[in-house]
Formats: C-alpha cells, sequence, structure tokens
C-alpha cells in the first residue's frame, strides 16, 4: 500500500491505495466516485475514460501512482461546482437523449470536451474518429455524433452552461 | 500474493543501474498497459517495477538534415501521429502511429512501448525498418546503436534483456523522390491488432526504383523485412506483372499461424495483395515529391 | 395523428438524463455498502467433469476470507428449474462455478480461490452439436437419456412428439410444392453465436435484514429471480425484496442466476452484505449467448411469384442451457411460420445439449437466428424466378388477418390461431417506402449485378424483411397521486436504457391531463412494485406500459367522481386537461392538485386484461401483437481482401404509435448495430475439442465501432404508425425488431456486389474471400 496524493476536479485528494492499483480502482472503489464507469476493465472499450492534463486517459489502464501531481478531471466535474450548470456537452446529451443505458456516457462525454476544447469546429468525419474508442453496445453512436455536433454550436456560439 | 515493489527512475544511468541490481526480478514500466494485462489476468507479475515515467529526457522528437531523426523511447504515440516533421518526412511512421490502438490509448502508448513489448503486429515496427531505423540502448558499460532488424528476437522478446533499456530510434534522413505507405489490416474498421501488417518504402529513380524495402508484421515471430521481395522490385521499372511477383514474393517469406485473429493461408492471401498495395502507393507518394 | 396528444408523440427528455450525463447513476456494480464482501467463483477447466474431491480448508483459513460454498454445503436445488445444481459434484461446461468465496477484498477472494484443491475425473464431453445428435455421442448430461432435450420433470414442453421434435403446420406442404413451378432447397451453416456484451457484466448484491432479503441485481427480469430465490432458498417471496432499479442493457435474458442464491446464501452465513460481480472474461464465459440455428429451408414457388410451400427445419444448440432456449425455438418455429403468408408451412425443430455455456435469448429471442437464414433463401427463390426482391416480398409478407399466434402456445398448446391485427397493414408501407428511401429503382441493377465497380472493388444492395412478437402479458401498475398533485408511477418493468421509465411517464402525464415533469418513475422493487415479468420479448410497452395507461384511467375515473360534485356536472361531461379537471367546452375546472390535497388517498390500480380478449372487429378473432422491419444494406466489397464496407443503410419499422420518435429511433438503433456486429465482426471462438472460449476479452471479441457503421446521412432509420389493438393509445414493442432484417440484407447485399453467397458461418473478410476464390475456381 502507499499514501498517494490525486488532484481530482481541482481538489487535491490523499488515498491509501496499492501500488499497482489502477486510476478507475482507486476512483471508484477508494474515492467513491462511480461516475467512472468500468465496462471492460482491458482498456478496449474506453468507458473508464477520464481527462488527465485535458487529455482522454483509461483509468483502467493508468496506475493510480502514474496519475500523481497531473490534473485529473472525472464527470462528477464537470458541470459547474457552484450552480451545478451542465456542461454544453452534457446539455447536448440530456436535450437529444444522447444515451440509453448509460454506461459508455461519461466516457463520451469527457472525450468529446477533451475534442471540441482542440477541435471547436469538427466535421462529422472529425467526431466519428475522436470518440472511435469509446464503444456503445447500446448502437448510440448516430445520437452521439448528432450531441457531439449540437455541443459544438453551443460551445462556438458561447452559450452559457444552463441546468 | 506480494504486491511488486515500486520505484522510480528519474534518469536513463538510474534506471539503468536499477535494473542491474534487480536483473530477472524487475521489469520497466512506461505506460504500464502490459504490466496491468498481466495483472488483470492473474499472471505473475515481476518482483520489482521500474517507473520509467519521470524521465523527462526520453520524451523527445529531433530533427537535422545530417543526423536525419531521432524520437525518444517515451515519445507518445500521439505526439508521433500529430507530428508536422515526422508526418512531413517520415509520413510513413506517422500514419502507422495513427492506426495504433484507440485516441485514448495513443495518448499513452510510447514508442518504446510499443517496440519493447514486441508484439509481432506492433505497429511502429514495419514502418521504421523499412525506413532504416536504428536502436539506441543503453546498459551498464554505456550506449550501443543496432540496426532495427536486429532488435527483435521472437515474439514478446527483444535484445534488451533483463540489464538495457531502449533509449530513443534514430531514423536517416529521406532521399528526394522517396515514399512510403503501411497498410493494416484489420477485423473491422474499429481499432484492432494488426492481422497483417505491410510497410513499404520506394526510392524513384527517372524510369526505375532505386531503391525498395519491404516490412510484415504479424506474419512472422518477429517483424520482418521482406527481401526477397524487394529483390524483385529493386532496379526495375514496376508494372502489375511483377508487383504480383514481387506480392507472392513476400507471402512465401513470411511464417504466419493459425491463430484467433486470422488463419495462415489468409494472412498469406492478404500479404500478396497489401505488398502490392503498399508499393504502389509508396509509389505514388514518392512521385508527388 | 400526433395532434390529438399533448405529451404522448413527443420527444421529451429522459427520466434518467441528467443523472446519466452527471455520472450520478448507481448502476448496481456501483453500489457499495457497509461491511460489504465480495464474491468471487472458481470455476471447472474441464467441459464434463466429476469433482472427485475439493479441499478448501486453506481458503477457509486465510485472512479476509469468510466464506467458502461448494456442493456439500448449499442445498442440492434447480436454479431456474434446469439440470444443474446450485453448485454440482458435476460440471457440465468449461466455466460452470466449483466453488464460491466471500472476501473483504475482491483480490482477497481471487488469490483464495487459487488455494482451493480440486480434483476432477473427466468425462466424456461433447462440445459440438452435430456430433451431439448423433447416436453413439457421449451425453452431455450424464443422467439424462439423450443429448436431444425433450423435457424433464421441471420443465414440460407437451406438444413435443415422440421424437423429440417440436412441430409447427398449417395447410399441407407437400400438396403445396406439387403446386410449386421452381423450388429452392438449402442448408445453411449454424448461426452465429453472439455475447450479450452488456454494459455491465453481470452483478447482483444480497444483504439480509433478520430473515428478510435484499437483493439489488442488474437483471431485466426481477420477477424471475425473485422467484427463483424464493424457490432455492425456500422463503416466502413476501420476505425478499429484489430491486433492479439501475439495470443496464440486457440485451435478452440478463440475469444473475444461481449467482443471486450462492450470494444469498453467503450474505446469510458471513451476517454481511455479499456483493458478486462478474469480470467481463467471466461475463463471457459462464453467461449464456444467444442461441444457434442450423437451418434447412425449402420453398415453392410459382412464376407469377405466389409462394406455395415452405418447410423449415431448424436444429438448435442449447449448450447446457435448457429452460429458455426451448422458448426461443417456439418463437423461431412461429416466425418462420408467419412471416410469410404461405398457406402450407411446415416448420419443425430440436434443441440440442452439449456441453458448452448454454445458449438462449438474445435481442431477437429466436426469430433473427431463422430469419438470417430464411430471408437468404427468399432472395434465392426471387432470383429463380427473375423477380425483384422487394416485389417478391411485397407479394407474399404476413399483413393483417394473416395467422397469429402467441409463441408461448406453440410449446404447450393448443394451437389456437388468431389473427395479426391492422397494424400490419404496416408491412407494404413499410417496404414500399424502405425501397423508396433507400433509392432501391435507381440502384437495383438486378440479381448478382453490383451497383458499381471500381477496380477490386465491388457495391451492392440488397434487402430483407423481419418481424417479431412484442408480447402482451399479464401486468400490473400503480399511479399514485401525491398531494401536491404529482405522480409517481409504480411498476415492477425495467429501465436498462430503453426508455421504459420515461415513455411510462408521458403515458401517465398524457392521461391525467399532467405536465411530463410532475409525474416520475419507481420501478422495478419486488417490495414495491406491483408484478410485471421485466422487460423481455419487446413488451415493455405492450404489457407493463399498458397496465400504467389503465391504472391511470382509474386515477383519472376516481378524480372524476371527486371532480363531478364540485363541478356539477355529471363524470362523462368531464376531461382531464393542463393540470385540472374539467367540463369540457367550459372553463369550470378544479386543479387536481386540489383534489389530491383535498383526498389524499388517490391511488390507480391496474391488470392487463387477459392476451386473448382484444378481438379484431371485423372476425371476432384474437388479435395478436407483432411489428415488422425492412432493412436495405448497401455494401462494398473488396473482392482482394474480402473485407465488406457497409455504406449505407435503410430501415424501417413498426412501432404502432410512437410514444418518443428519439427512444424509438434510438432502439432502433441499437437493433442495426447489434445485427452488424452479429454478422460481421462479433466472432465468438470455442475450441472444438475442450469447448473453450478462445476470446474472452474485448481484444479478440469484436464490437462495432462508431466507424463500423455508417455516417449519419447514410443510416437512415423511419417508422410507420398503424395503431395497434394492444399497448397505450395503440403502442406497441418493436425494439427486438429491429435486428430482424439487417443481417440478413448486408448477406443479400453482399451477393449482389460479388456474386457469391456465404451460407456457412460469418460475414467476416476471411469468409468472404474464401468464398469468391471458391467461387472463381468452379
Amino acid at each position: 500500500m502507499s499514501e498517494i496524493v490525486l488532484k481530482i476536479n481541482g481538489a487535491q485528494v490523499e488515498v491509501k491505495a496499492a501500488t499497482t492499483a489502477t486510476l478507475a480502482e482507486v476512483l471508484r472503489e477508494e474515492l467513491g466516485l462511480t461516475g467512472t464507469k468500468m465496462m471492460c476493465n482491458e482498456g478496449e472499450c474506453g468507458a473508464c475514460t477520464v481527462l488527465i492534463n485535458g487529455e482522454p486517459i483509461l483509468s483502467c489502464m493508468t496506475l493510480a501512482i502514474d496519475a500523481q501531481n497531473k490534473d485529473i478531471l472525472t464527470i462528477e466535474g464537470l458541470a459547474d461546482p457552484v450552480t451545478g450548470r451542465l456542461h454544453p456537452i452534457q446539455k447536448a446529451f440530456v436535450e437529444r437523449s444522447g444515451m440509453q443505458c448509460g454506461v459508455c456516457t461519461p466516457g463520451m462525454i469527457l472525450t468529446a470536451k477533451a475534442f471540441l476544447d482542440e477541435n471547436p469546429d469538427p466535421t462529422e468525419e472529425d467526431v466519428r474518429h475522436a470518440l472511435s474508442g469509446n464503444l456503445c453496445r447500446c448502437g448510440n453512436y448516430r445520437r452521439i455524433t448528432e450531441c457531439v455536433l449540437d455541443a459544438a454550436e453551443k460551445m462556438k456560439t458561447g452559450e452559457k452552461d444552463e441546468k | 500474493m506480494t504486491p511488486p515493489k515500486v520505484l522510480t527512475a528519474r534518469s536513463v544511468e538510474e534506471a539503468v543501474s536499477l535494473l542491474s541490481e534487480y536483473g530477472e526480478k524487475a521489469k520497466f514500466v512506461s505506460g504500464a498497459t502490459d504490466l496491468l494485462m498481466q495483472l488483470k489476468r492473474g499472471e505473475a507479475v515481476p518482483e520489482c517495477l521500474i517507473r520509467l515515467g519521470e524521465i523527462r529526457d526520453l520524451d523527445f522528437i529531433k530533427y537535422d538534415e545530417t543526423g536525419g531523426l531521432r524520437v525518444g523511447a517515451l515519445t507518445t504515440i500521439v505526439e508521433i501521429a500529430n507530428s508536422p516533421l515526422i508526418r512531413g518526412k517520415f509520413s510513413i511512421l506517422a500514419q502507422a502511429a495513427g492506426m495504433l490502438g484507440t485516441p485514448a490509448v495513443r495518448n499513452q502508448a510510447t514508442l518504446g512501448g510499443n517496440l519493447c513489448n514486441a508484439a509481432p503486429s506492433a505497429d511502429t515496427a514495419p514502418p521504421l525498418l523499412v525506413l532504416g531505423a536504428k536502436a539506441k540502448i543503453v546498459g551498464k558499460e554505456g550506449e550501443k546503436i543496432v540496426p532495427l532488424e536486429d532488435f527483435f528476437v521472437g515474439p514478446g522478446q527483444t535484445i534488451l534483456g533483463q540489464d538495457r533499456l531502449l533509449a530513443e530510434i534514430q531514423v536517416p534522413n529521406i532521399l528526394a523522390h522517396s515514399g512510403g505507405a503501411y497498410l493494416k489490416q484489420k477485423r473491422r474498421q474499429g481499432a484492432d491488432l494488426a492481422v497483417v501488417g505491410v510497410a513499404a518504402w520506394v526510392v524513384m529513380g527517372r524510369k526505375v526504383l532505386n531503391d525498395v524495402k519491404i516490412a510484415l508484421g504479424a506474419v512472422a515471430p518477429t517483424p520482418i523485412r521482406a527481401k526477397k521481395a524487394e529483390g524483385i522490385l529493386r532496379g526495375r521499372k514496376v508494372d502489375p506483372e511483377l508487383l504480383e511477383k514481387s506480392g507472392q514474393a513476400a507471402a512465401g517469406e513470411a511464417s504466419p499461424i493459425d491463430d484467433i485473429r486470422g488463419s495462415a493461408d489468409y494472412r498469406r492471401e492478404l500479404l500478396a495483395v497489401l505488398t502490392k498495395r503498399a508499393i504502389t502507393e509508396a509509389i505514388q507518394q514518392a512521385e508527388g515529391r | 395523428m400526433k395532434s390529438e396528444f399533448s405529451v404522448f408523440g413527443k420527444s421529451f427528455i429522459r427520466k434518467d438524463a441528467i443523472e446519466k450525463v452527471k455520472g450520478d447513476v448507481k448502476y448496481i456494480p456501483d453500489i457499495q455498502l457497509p461491511r460489504m464482501l465480495h464474491a468471487k467463483f472458481l470455476r471447472s477447466p474441464h467441459a464434463h467433469a466429476k469433482v472427485t474431491s475439493i479441499d478448501t480448508s486453506k481458503a477457509e483459513a486465510m485472512p479476509g476470507v469468510k466464506c467458502v460454498l461448494t456442493y456439500r454445503n448449499v442445498p442440492k436445488v434447480h436454479p431456474l428449474r434446469k439440470f444443474e445444481y446450485l453448485l454440482d459434484e458435476t460440471v457440465h461446461f468449461p466455466g460452470e462455478e466449483v466453488a464460491a468465496v466471500a472476501a473483504l477484498t475482491p483480490r482477497i477472494a481471487e488469490e483464495a480461490l487459487k488455494l482451493i484443491d480440486v480434483k476432477y475425473q473427466v468425462l466424456p464431453a461433447v462440445v459440438d452439436p452435430e456430433e451431439a445428435i448423433k447416436p453413439a455421442a457421449a451425453l452431455a448430461q450424464e443422467n439424462y437419456d439423450t443429448n436431444v432435450f425433450h423435457g424433464t420433470d421441471l420443465v414440460q414442453i407437451p406438444r413435443l412428439d415422440k421424437d423429440h421434435w417440436l412441430r409447427l403446420e398449417v395447410g399441407d406442404v407437400d400438396k403445396g410444392f406439387a403446386e410449386a413451378d421452381q423450388i429452392v432447397e438449402v442448408s445453411f451453416g449454424w448461426t452465429p453465436v453472439q455475447y450479450n456484451c452488456s454494459p455491465k457484466p453481470r452483478t447482483v448484491i444480497c444483504e439480509w435484514t433478520g430473515d428478510k432479503l435484499t437483493c439489488w441485481a442488474d437483471t431485466q427480469l426481477p420477477l424471475f429471480v425473485w422467484q427463483d430465490l424464493a424457490a432455492t432458498l425456500a422463503i416466502p417471496q413476501a420476505n425478499i425484496r429484489v430491486i433492479a432499479n439501475a439495470a443496464v442493457g440486457g440485451y435478452g435474458g440478463k440475469m444473475p442466476e444461481k449467482v443471486a442464491t450462492l450470494a444469498a446464501i453467503m450474505a446469510k452465513r458471513t451476517g454481511r452484505p455479499v456483493k458478486a460481480a462478474f469480470s467481463r472474461a467471466e461475463d463471457l464465459i459462464a453467461t449464456h449467448h444467444r442461441i444457434s440455428y442450423k437451418n434447412t429451408h425449402r420453398v415453392g414457388v410459382k412464376k407469377d411469384g405466389t409462394m406455395t410451400a415452405l418447410y423449415n427445419k431448424i436444429l438448435a444448440h442449447w449448450g447446457r442451457d435448457t429452460t429458455v432456449p426451448y422458448i426461443c425455438q417456439g418463437t423461431g418455429l412461429l416466425g418462420s411460420t408467419m412471416l410469410y403468408g404461405c398457406p402450407n408451412i411446415k416448420s419443425e425443430t430440436c434443441g440440442i445439449l452439449t456441453n458448452t455455456v448454454g445458449y438462449g435469448p438474445m435481442n431477437g429471442f429466436g426469430d433473427p437466428e431463422v430469419i438470417y437464414t430464411l430471408e437468404r433463401l427468399m432472395d434465392m427463390s426471387a432470383e429463380r424466378i427473375n423477380m425483384d426482391p422487394v416485389t417478391f416480398r411485397l407479394k407474399n409478407c404476413m399483413r393483417y388477418g394473416n395467422r397469429a399466434m402467441e409463441y408461448e402456445q406453440v410449446l404447450y398448446g393448443p394451437i389456437k390461431w388468431g389473427i395479426l391485427g391492422s397494424d400490419l397493414n404496416s408491412f407494404p408501407e413499410l417496404i414500399e417506402k424502405c425501397a423508396e428511401r433507400a433509392g432501391w429503382k435507381e440502384k437495383w441493377k438486378g440479381w448478382r449485378t453490383p451497383m458499381a465497380t471500381k477496380g477490386p472493388v465491388k457495391a451492392g444492395i440488397g434487402m430483407a424483411i423481419g418481424m417479431h412478437h412484442t408480447s402482451f402479458w399479464p401486468s400490473s401498475a400503480v399511479v399514485k397521486m401525491n398531494q401536491d398533485g404529482s405522480a409517481n408511477v409504480l411498476s415492477m418493468a425495467v429501465e436498462m436504457g430503453q426508455g421504459y421509465g420515461t415513455i411510462i411517464s408521458q403515458i401517465v402525464a398524457e392521461t391525467l391531463g399532467l405536465r411530463y415533469e410532475d409525474v416520475n418513475p419507481t420501478l422495478a422493487d419486488t417490495g414495491a412494485t406491483p408484478t410485471s415479468r421485466g422487460n423481455v420479448a419487446s413488451s415493455g410497452t405492450s404489457s407493463p406500459a399498458n397496465s400504467v395507461r389503465l391504472a391511470a384511467e382509474d386515477v383519472r375515473k376516481q378524480l372524476f367522481e371527486l371532480a363531478a360534485p364540485r363541478l356539477n356536472a355529471t363524470v362523462d361531461a368531464l376531461e382531464a386537461k393542463d393540470g385540472s379537471i374539467r367540463v369540457r367546452g367550459t372553463d369550470r375546472k378544479v386543479s387536481i392538485a386540489s383534489l389530491c390535497f383535498a383526498h389524499w388517498q388517490i391511488t390507480g390500480h391496474a391488470n392487463n386484461p387477459p392476451y386473448d380478449s382484444i378481438k379484431d372487429e371485423k372476425t371476432g378473432q384474437v388479435i395478436h401483437a407483432y411489428a415488422a422491419a425492412v432493412s436495405i444494406a448497401e455494401v462494398e466489397v473488396d473482392t482482394e481482401t474480402g473485407v465488406v464496407n457497409l455504406l449505407r443503410l435503410t430501415s424501417g419499422h413498426d412501432c404502432g404509435r410512437a410514444i418518443n420518435p428519439v427512444l424509438i429511433e434510438n432502439q432502433i438503433d441499437l437493433g442495426l448495430v447489434m445485427a452488424n456486429g452479429w454478422v460481421r465482426t462479433e466472432k465468438y471462438v470455442i475450441d472444438e475439442t475442450t469447448g473453450v472460449v478462445m476470446n474472452p476479452n474485448l481484444i479478440d471479441y469484436k464490437l462495432s465501432t462508431f466507424l463500423d457503421v455508417p455516417k449519419s446521412d447514410d443510416f437512415q432509420r423511419f417508422y410507420v404508425e398503424k395503431p395497434c389493438a394492444w399497448g397505450p393509445f395503440g403502442a406497441k414493442g418493436m425494439s427486438e425488431t429491429a435486428m430482424t432484417a439487417v443481417g440478413p440484407a448486408i448477406a443479400n447485399a453482399i451477393y449482389n456486389a460479388v456474386g457469391v453467397r456465404i451460407y456457412d458461418g460469418f460475414l467476416s473478410p476471411d469468409n468472404i474471400l474464401k468464398a469468391i476464390k471458391n467461387e472463381k475456381k468452379r
């Protein structure tokens, strides 16, 4: 076991974890942040995606000790922490029903956020490629693409996050 | 089960010295993805893990006209795929890097990780082989530069052994009128390991191919050069019949197996076809330069 | 049609959308209870073996281990009335549970498994169903007399013939074949097995409070889990509360099965909650998969396209599952007898036991597996008489007035044919509209004629039709009015992503004139919600949602009776609108909120009427609920590598009435994407000798990604609304139907592109290349 310090959603968190614990395990089991979902636990589905220093990273394939001294964003940290207002991407997914069972949703949204932050004006092909590592067993690919393109519009027009 | 001891190396020297101290009991980890897969499958893990992720001076992409390209072993695959320099001059390498895994995997995987894991299907290997790459290896006795062809020893095995570290890959500068292509056969349009991978690199003369290099992935115990297939084309004017012969030769040089991703027969069929196509695309790129 | 409704028929946002985008939902695997233990299972490496000794002493002594179960210390009961026992002395497939450990952490539990010493006596095993059906084959179930299932003491199928085959016949096939101008007969290889791959593997948590058990189960069938726990634990159902309120992607029969009972036993013995969560590999190895059929079809057609006779033979691979597969087969038998309105059809099937994991229900439940081959045969027949395949389907597809039956009758009898309702007038319309939207007339160049050729790449177009039941079952619901006029809907059906919670809220809001925002669902809690089966058979919209509508109408009746004297009107002059009960055509009204505040015990309750009570007005015959689908696929085939690119998919579906259009489209997409993976990329590989699964992971079991489905403009689906006599406001379930036409449409498109038919297996690049090369040789 080791004491590690992780910076999660802007806050420093101290946690005891096995040296070979994955970031996903620490988030879910030790810290109760179950918004990061586990679907395959072998790096093949993207459901466990979190943003580390703004980049999508598979938390089930990352040692928790390797995630120290980096900015980690989980789905719980995406909405405004004070007002609770949803991020435009979350809003698009809500308005257009971009999910069915919802397990892939946090990973999709975070991957989309990292992508749209760098590519504010994407084509449909761009979106499909950016999210190609996120599996949706409920088959919602068309709808999710629609939500991300809608979110891009919202973010471009500077639409304020609204609940 | 006693969990492994985790040590952190902050420099190449420290990494090498730790490795020689622990020898067989230790393993390097950069992205740690392979190690994590071992752990998750309940396979035996080393007693000691030496983390390399903090060694900043192995993460670089450098180029000069004489020395050519140098890429540090801890450079992430996404950096290679997006590097304007590599996309400009060594595009086959960027192309292959862009096909490796999924976008999130590319953020984490490293060039060193891909090569040292030494899967026969490693995507960066065939392109580097046709680019004439060399590996800089560091051990207790110092540095050594070896051709990449000598780097792979068997499936999952490199010449690094238990006491050396891969520090960087060196690629000579490209010649004028050269071009390349990497073709990867997968089981779906989304991410996959290569069922068959073919890289081709050509240098065009006025009428003939001055030089040609072909490398194959996932069809032998290691990534290999298809030298017979090269020989058929080198110095010759390329026509469909010659391409056909070269493709067949490549299929013959490989030793694919039946496994869950494909049968040996299918892989040979693909080799013949993809070799032709890779050469054709390489020539198109070379003619564009 | 939609203008008569204010809430129904609109794409309201999902009731669970906000929690899902925020990561707030606690799915069953996310739940952590104080003092919770984690269960892991030791699994047999052998397909068929007797446990000759099992020593758990070292595991029990390991620090952190709290309980170890083997066949020696659990009740000898059959979970879900299957052959197997809870933990068996004899194991019947590679991966079967041999022991269970509950420990403080999953890692400790896994380490403890390694300390359990098991010795096996390997028994003769049979893995291949075609071997299993031979007379000299080893017995998959050593205490059974054959490998062809014919019922047990616990499970009876009365309509099985003496030779263990299940048959269904209409008309006279011999006469029909004699009348045919052309007869086409084909035997196909086994349809692909598909792994359910629910986004969360099976998980269950059990906790006792005194003698009462709470079981959180990630299942779409809380009723069956509840019944089985009561039966295997020998306690009343009233002592058990199964909560499945955060189920995930069932896709067909998702249940924790005996793991629920084992977790309950461990929880009882340790006095602590126990969570049993399968890993992805375990889920792949040890839960049931899509049933697989080996089909032979024979069809007789006249020159003008009239179908005169159809014969279908279905061999079904069961593995070791013995409860549900026969229901899939009954479905397939019925489907093969109903899809076409041919007067002479004979269908027969048998179920084969082997020492493999077990095959049964998955999205489509026995229909896609027969339609996949039947629709290829139909293309072959149309080609034989040189008829356009769209024209052929239009001529022969099932429609209003054709024979129909509820699929369980095929198993139990009596055979009482009813009919399809007028909602199936949708079928010809679907076919025509789909062809129009896909540009069929311009793109169809004739049989085996590619639309385009570019070097080695050929493009082709193909189509198929499909159908599936949408079951009408007993179901019960409660609508509870709260004192502020808002409502909660209580139903045992499950929200697993399909939107059930959303549509029932819409139904109640519509019926009571409430705002959608003022209605919320309370679902899938056997201690709190009245009974439904759960969501299978695409029944959610047809069955439990119907009982919700009736319960809402009960509330409305009570509100009217309370309002009438206040408004000085009779009950039949009243309507519920905009949060009030009003006298129609006047402005006299009283708010529902004030009625609820004054009379705070307004609770509506209803049960569904019996399924044979809905009759056709014209003929008086019982109407059975089915849904139809049409798919047109365009593919590109690289004839040198066998790689197929799905360029375009146009698909038409029949939903009765669209309660929530966006959710319907999402459900259609699920079927389309899943079918694409089923026939092209999701290869499930078993070792032919040992029966061991060779790819229990997602690296080698390839699901469809964004890049494997056409882009939005080329991925078109639409639906047609013809109200069904069943279901709320005429809506009916159609989710599984969405799956049925896609697979054969893709196969038929490949045929038209490259002129090669794949009879065997999978539409993977290597199979296609092999078929192309074999064709060249001929």
